[in-house]
């Protein structure tokens, strides 16, 4: 390789050199007036005086022809040897600015400079020798290096953005031109490879993309820290939103995002995500009177730090729709009670034998009548409960329940729905008691809800597995069967009105809709989370977290407490 | 205390009216006075004299308090326990009726199976000091 050389200063400008052929002219003549003189002794007549002159003359001119001849040849040194000094300056250039590679005709690495090997993560002597295609993705089957290759063999410079990878295997990106050598014949016999490293040119670019792009959309994005919650990015929806200014955003934290948040009550939220028991989780919220929904995720950024991303969509005008939606429905439910009291109780009259007895076949179709009647009217129901939900005007009166207990009366009570389906449902903890406040016969519906859930959709004579959880701020109940799970696509409808998820197995399976948009709404006025974790084809846990209460502050603050469910409607 | 004999039913609804008549008559051989709003019941109530009034909450013209306030202003049936049917299941509208005297508060769609049984019990379970203070 290139060795390391003091650089010569040269003497003066050439032009000075060049300035003294007169001198040398003058010299010579003098000198050959000398010679002459010498030869003639005594100059007496003007014939000797002529070849005198005509001898200094001689002399001066072979002199100066001499005296050029030499500085032509110095001025040639001198242009060699700086051109040797720029040639080095520029390979010193090269080398310290790119990655250089010399291969053999079959692609056998000859020789890589310092930077290259560098790069790639290996010891250069470790490179000599071996195949060029060991920093390709693909190996010796990658498509960029089989063209380059095609190129060089045509006798052609190859030049472009290449995609490679190191010893580590991380990916980087290197703009490279690649010069054949040929022989006599055009044989290719040497190439050399000059890479610079786009990678961080690309990031940058990306980066930039992505940022023009979030500043375009209308939800509030975050991107912070795991550890101090301090914000790392803040799209443009999301500065406006916070009041903040592009400037200060390293001094803020996502808890200055939002008034009602605290860190404790943030790290609780993310707990799920930081123990990778789910890939996001979601919180409701309103800012002024516009509603919103946040969802959290955790990203790894490109040099590894783990970061959250939060989004907030405003969700006001879908809640409208639903809000309309329902308000009509409710209309309708409210028409429908009456007929549905008459017509369940002409069918229950006539079923019940009251009237005279029916044959059996007489008897299935009362029985139809009578179950879709119950249907409709469970229908009815739900529309009115989720209405009175969203109106504020269900009441939870909440009193101190011990969870263990309360499961076992869920699943007792239940047991009958199961066996419908040819289900059971079987409770086990290892907790003795757990005390939380809630309004049980809202959360007795919840439960109902995840359970009659569990029971239709399991197989026949499988097993329901309710459990109860010491969560730390929280106990977690998780109701979980085996049936054909919901495919991720659905979460977000699973818990919207009238969302029923399209069956994986092709099986109809009868409800409402409504049952697990009630039970969100409940699990939430609750100060509680519901949520589920499925794997298509395997079955699906729901998970429904209620807050512990502070014993001091929340337990034993009398009977019941009356709180309106209208903050979640 | 008294057992309960006879019932004055109002609902506008007619098919109603026939259902909870097998109920209360049929399966529940109670003595059943019906009628389709509260200004024939206000007619018709104080010859019938009724031990209890069970009205349906909302109807057009007189709703089911505005009836009850015109009966009990009759003679004789100033003191005569009252239940409600609604279909309106408000827990602050039940909350509402009970303190203003009704036994119950019954909501629809009801069983008429169940029904007689259910007054009955109300019916035996009444406070009647309370509620004679009450109203």
């Amino acid at each position: 390789m290139m060795s390391e050389q003091a650089i010569e200063t040269t003497s003066g400008p050439l032009g000075q050199k060049c300035r003294r052929p007169l001198a040398v002219l003058v010299g010579a003549f003098a000198a050959g007036s000398v010679f002459a003189g010498l030869l003639n002794m005594a100059p007496s007549s003007s014939a000797a005086w002529g070849s005198t002159l005509t001898y200094a003359l001689l002399f001066g001119v072979l002199g100066v022809a001499v005296y050029r001849r030499n500085k032509i040849l110095e001025l040639q040194r001198d242009l060699v040897r700086q051109q040797a000094q720029e040639i080095q300056l520029t390979h010193a250039a090269l080398n310290n600015h790119a990655l250089v590679c010399l291969t053999d005709p079959d692609g056998k690495i000859a020789s890589v400079n310092e930077n290259f090997s560098a790069k790639f993560g290996y010891r250069q002597e470790d490179l000599i020798g071996r195949h060029i295609s060991i920093i390709y993705p693909d190996g010796d089957e990658d498509a960029t290096m089989l063209e380059v290759r095609r190129s060089l063999a045509r006798g052609e410079i190859w030049t472009g953005e290449s995609e490679e990878v190191t010893a580590e295997g991380t990916k980087v990106f290197m703009r490279c031109t690649i010069v054949p050598m040929l022989d006599e014949a055009g044989k290719l016999v040497k190439t050399v490879s000059i890479r610079t490293d786009n990678t961080e040119y690309r990031r940058a670019e990306k980066a930039r993309f992505l940022k023009s792009l979030f500043d375009h959309l209308q939800d509030e994005v975050y991107i912070f820290r795991t550890d101090s919650l301090q914000m790392v990015y803040a799209n443009h929806r999301a500065l406006e939103a916070s009041n903040w200014s592009a400037k200060d955003i390293d001094a803020k934290t996502i808890i200055d995002a939002d008034s009602q948040m605290n860190a404790a009550a943030f790290r609780a939220h993310v707990a799920p995500l930081m123990r990778g028991d789910r890939d996001s989780v979601s919180i409701e919220v309103m800012r002024g009177d516009r509603a919103g929904e946040i969802r959290t995720r955790l990203v790894r950024s490109d040099d590894g730090e783990l970061l959250f991303v939060s989004v907030l969509r405003d969700t006001t005008e879908r809640m409208e729709t639903e809000r309309a939606r329902l308000e009509s429905v409710s209309v309708v439910s409210h028409e429908l009670r009456t007929p549905l009291t008459s017509i369940k109780g002409a069918l229950r009259l006539l079923g019940s034998g009251a009237m005279g007895d029916f044959d059996a076949q007489a008897k299935s179709v009362l029985d139809i009548a009578e179950r879709n009647t119950e249907t409709l009217l469970l229908i009815v129901n739900d529309i009115l409960d989720l209405e009175k939900i969203r109106a504020g005007k269900m009441r939870l009166e909440k009193s101190d329940v011990d969870l263990v207990s309360f499961l076992n009366d869920v699943v007792e009570m239940n047991t009958g729905y199961g066996a419908e389906f040819q289900v059971d449902f079987d409770f086990s903890t290892r907790l003795d008691t757990a005390m939380a406040r809630l309004a049980p016969e809202r959360m007795m519906q919840v439960f109902a809800n995840l359970l009659s859930n569990a029971a239709k959709y399991s197989p026949t004579n499988d097993t329901v597995r309710v459990g109860l959880e010491d969560d730390g701020e929280y106990w977690q109940v998780s109701v979980t069967d085996r049936g054909p799970g919901i495919p991720e696509s659905a979460r977000e409808t699973v818990f919207e009105s009238f969302g029923q998820v399209q069956n994986t197995d092709g099986k109809t399976r009868k409800g409402t809709g409504l049952g697990m948009a009630i039970a969100r709404k409940i699990v939430l006025a609750h100060g509680g989370e519901i949520d589920f974790e499925s794997e298509p084809g395997h079955g699906t846990t729901f998970y429904v977290r209620l807050r512990k209460p502070h014993l001091e502050a929340d337990l034993g603050q009398g009977d019941t407490e009356t709180a309106s469910l209208s903050d979640v409607a | 205390m008294a057992e309960l004999k006879r019932i004055l039913h109002v609902d506008d609804d007619e098919d109603i009216r026939v259902i909870a008549n097998m109920a209360l008559e049929m399966v529940g051989n109670l003595e059943v006075l019906q009628c389709g709003s509260g200004r024939e019941a206000t007619e018709k109530a104080a010859d019938f004299a009724p031990d209890l009034f069970l009205l349906d909450y909302m109807m057009p013209e007189m709703d089911g308090e505005q009836t009850l306030r015109a009966l009990r202003n009759l003679p004789g049936l100033q003191y005569v326990p009252v239940i409600f049917m609604t279909a309106r299941v408000q827990a602050d509208i039940a909350d509402g009726l009970r303190r203003e005297g009704a036994l119950e508060v019954i909501t629809k769609p009801f069983d008429p199976m169940e029904l007689a049984n259910q007054i009955r019990e109300v019916w035996s379970s009444r406070p009647v000091v309370q509620l004679r203070q009450a109203v």
